[in-house]
């Protein structure tokens, strides 16, 4: 139980991070010039929020190894840790789909006259984006950001369908094993409401922390 | 050093610069003015190429906007610009908003730009308030930081885009005098402006832009007192709140 504890949190953790980055790469595509990166973005966006997240499991672990090259798709499929991985990719890639839609609402929110000031000072386009437009981003979505990447949490749980051991997958076990489902689901369920209201509370100390530049950056959008 | 020949540009259908020709000197302070919607702050905006334009050719300090290998990035960077909106990055201080650009456009490290910001501050009046927010400042000194901002750069050129219309009465004067000592400094400047008071004591020229058109572009002392063209007459009377008459009649 312990194990599926550690494997819970390596999931939640690597996944919210990978799809941090990706769905700010999203975001900024399509918010870009280049048409053919905005619907890039879009196709992916509408491919991974529009299917199922336990769909994106299974396939990551059954159908993606058969699709590689043979010798490749044998070698994962004997990876012991394959699931873990495959778990990793496919919360990842469901998550950035949400996280990049929120990030470019974020995005869209920001006046267009902080551009116009960064790119009259000489600001290159990354740099505009690096130091003026997605610092902005983030502070203003925190909350809903926030709410995704616990959402995101909890989703971890899914992964027992493809056998990753994670909390969900040894609750299981234990019940199957032992009988003593009752103990082992209460005290998976005691864990997973109780990493979700430190995530809840860290989002809130965020918010405090940046509370004067979250103020002025709603105020002067309403200007 | 700013030069526009036969400048034309289109927002759709609508023709919002019709052939604009004007030259500007270095050292040169140009006012424009006239009514709204007519051109004025998309005329000025084509200087740094925030608006593209369609036809004729913008020239900078020697180099054409239009050519496709001109790094319009480094050109940007020799002209600062000064919104009606201030537009301060909301998430940074004072000082932080001064020291972005010099930092990573032109490579100053942390504690050069930090000295040339507090210089700066200095400068506008508000080295007290170098660790402030955006938000905890009044609009006049918001528009201060902002021009120190925009000199943090060094620029050959300033714009002006109508600094004063979002502020009180009361502090508009704070922004003008700041803007009196640039002008005074030889920096070429060109600012749109209904301060016609300021006008008439720091410009070179007046340019009148009504519907995409240049009207008239006269010295201060000729344009408010004995207009050439009746739009800018009926402009000026009303602006001033003085009955004004051209010679004609």
């Amino acid at each position: 139980m312990i194990t599926g504890v550690k494997i819970t949190l390596l999931i939640a953790v690597v996944t919210s991070i990978l799809s941090l980055a990706l769905g700010t790469l999203v975001a900024v595509m399509r918010n870009s010039r280049i048409r053919p990166l905005r619907i890039a973005g879009r196709v992916y966006v509408e491919i991974f929020r529009n299917i199922p997240g336990l769909f994106w499991l299974l396939f990551f672990y059954f159908v993606f190894p058969e699709i590689l090259p043979s010798g490749l798709g044998d070698k994962l499929n004997a990876y012991i840790y394959y699931p873990i991985v495959a778990s990793i990719i496919a919360l990842t890639f469901d998550n950035t789909s949400y996280v990049s839609d929120i990030l470019r609402s974020g995005l869209r929110g920001i006046p267009p006259g902080q551009r116009e000031a960064a790119v009259s000072t000489g600001l290159s386009r990354v740099q505009q984006y690096q130091y003026v437009l997605l610092p902005q981003t983030f502070r203003k979505v925190l909350p809903p950001l926030g709410t995704r990447m616990i959402h995101n949490f909890k989703n971890t749980s899914l992964c027992m369908a493809i056998t990753a051991p994670e909390l969900m997958w040894a609750t299981q076990q234990i019940e199957s094993l032992t009988f003593r489902g009752l103990e082992a689901t209460t005290i998976a369920t005691v864990f997973y409401v109780g990493v979700a209201l430190c995530l809840g509370a860290v989002i809130i100390l965020l918010e405090k922390h940046y509370k004067i530049d979250i103020s002025s950056i709603t105020q002067m959008e309403t200007e | 050093m700013i030069k526009f020949v036969n400048v034309n540009k289109w927002f759709g259908h609508t023709h919002v610069l019709k052939n604009i020709n004007l030259e500007i000197s270095k050292g040169e302070v140009i006012v424009i003015c006239g009514p709204s919607g007519g051109g004025k702050s998309t005329l000025i905006r084509t200087i740094n190429k925030i608006e593209p334009i369609q036809q004729g050719e913008i020239v900078v300090d020697g180099i054409s906007l239009a050519n496709s290998k001109t790094d319009v990035t480094a050109i940007r960077a020799e002209i600062g610009m000064v919104f009606q909106h201030f537009n301060l990055y909301p998430h940074k201080t004072a000082l932080e908003n001064i020291m972005l650009a010099p930092m990573r456009v032109r490579g100053l490290n942390k504690k050069q730009a930090k000295e040339r910001a507090l210089r700066l501050m200095e400068r506008v009046g508000l080295a007290d308030k170098s660790d402030m927010y955006p938000i905890q400042l009044s609009g006049g000194e918001q528009q201060r930081v902002a021009i120190a901002r925009s000199l943090a750069m060094e620029p050959k050129i300033m714009l002006f885009d109508e600094p004063t219309s979002a502020l009180d009465p009361e502090l508009i004067s704070e922004v003008l005098d700041v803007m009196t000592s640039l002008a005074q400094e030889g920096i070429t400047m060109v600012i749109i402006t209904h301060e016609m008071g300021f006008a008439q004591r720091v410009a070179d020229r007046v340019v009148f832009i009504d519907k995409g058109e240049i009207l008239e572009v006269e010295k201060p002392s000729d344009i408010f007192v004995n207009p050439k063209h009746e739009r800018t007459m009926e402009f000026m009377s009303k602006i001033l709140h003085i009955p004004l008459s051209t010679n004609k009649k």
